[in-house]
């Protein structure tokens, strides 16, 4: 298991994926956020809500995985 | 042919936003290039993801096998289209053109002359490109250059739209197999749903799979390698 430490805007910004993309993905994953909060969660300084947090970050992750790398993204707030 | 005026593209896209999935959408998009751009005798899209570029529809087998051409080679206009984010690429003659020096032969062989190429687009994603072709050099009027750019203007927008759509629906699906899974598991461990979301994370890093098809497999079968 690869240890986990890039930030949720990291993980977004170097999968390339859009907002609307991000969001969909939460949504199939049991994410219930609507897209506006989703990406101000996102870019949050201080994390807003834990368990959104770890689905956004297995959302990353899964996308991570279909590209052949292991969960990079971390599932609690890094500073 | 019916000119691309305003209300004709106002219909146009009207008929687009009216099609029940992507396939109708792609299907509509090319009916229209043929019918609306002067000179077009073939059509096709070309479309861009991470596996690279592939022709998700097309009007008949010889788009398939030029649009091959330039995928197998790296070069071609559909490829400066989608992949060059150039705008428009026109091709008056592909036996005097010097840009793409193996496709070309190759495209001439199978007897196309002309080619435009649209770069299909919106402010959030790049698609790939919308593509007409011709067998007679110099097919394409400035009013063809013209027609192609509106409608293709128009086509991403409603492809973009269908996609979402698509998207949308797969991932209601998923959701619903996730929602099984952690019923699942929080029968089978006597948890939360937070604590049965955990355990299915715990299971994708230790496994490095994505959460949904171990969901899914769980789903199916009953069986989760958590450790």
């Amino acid at each position: 298991m690869t240890e986990a430490k890039i930030t949720l805007a990291d993980g977004q910004r170097q999968l390339g994926l859009t907002d609307t993309e991000l969001w969909i993905r939460c949504l199939a994953l049991g994410g219930s956020r609507d897209l506006r909060r989703l990406t101000d969660h996102v870019y949050a300084v201080s994390c807003p809500d834990g368990e959104e947090h770890k689905v956004i970050a297995q959302c990353l992750n899964d996308a991570f995985v279909e590209r052949g790398h292991d969960h990079p993204v971390a599932y609690h707030h890094l500073e | 042919m019916a000119k691309l005026d305003a209300d004709g593209l106002a219909a146009l896209a009207r008929s687009l936003a009216a099609e029940a999935d992507l396939t109708g959408v792609l299907s509509r998009v090319l009916e229209a290039s043929k019918t609306q751009i002067e000179g077009a005798e073939h059509a096709g899209m070309t479309a861009l993801s991470r596996h690279g570029a592939s022709t998700p529809a097309a009007t008949d087998q010889l788009v398939l096998v030029i649009d091959d051409l330039q995928y197998s080679t790296g070069e071609g206009p559909c490829l400066s289209a989608a992949a060059d984010h150039e705008p428009v690429v026109i091709v008056d003659d592909l036996t005097t053109e010097a840009r793409w020096p193996v496709f070309s032969p190759g495209a001439i062989s199978h007897g196309i002359r002309s080619m435009l190429s649209f770069r299909l687009y919106t402010d959030r994603v790049s698609i790939g490109a919308l593509n007409v072709y011709a067998r007679q050099p110099h097919a394409f009027a400035a009013d063809s250059v013209h027609a192609g750019a509106l409608l293709a203007a128009h086509s991403a927008v409603a492809i973009a739209a269908a996609t979402t759509s698509a998207d949308l629906l797969a991932g209601l699906e998923s959701r619903d197999v996730i929602g099984q899974a952690k019923g699942i598991l929080m029968e089978r461990y006597k948890v939360t749903p937070s604590e049965a979301f955990d355990l299915l994370v715990t299971a994708s890093q230790n496994s490095n799979r994505k959460l949904r098809d171990l969901a899914a497999e769980l789903s199916d079968t009953g069986a989760l390698v958590i450790d």
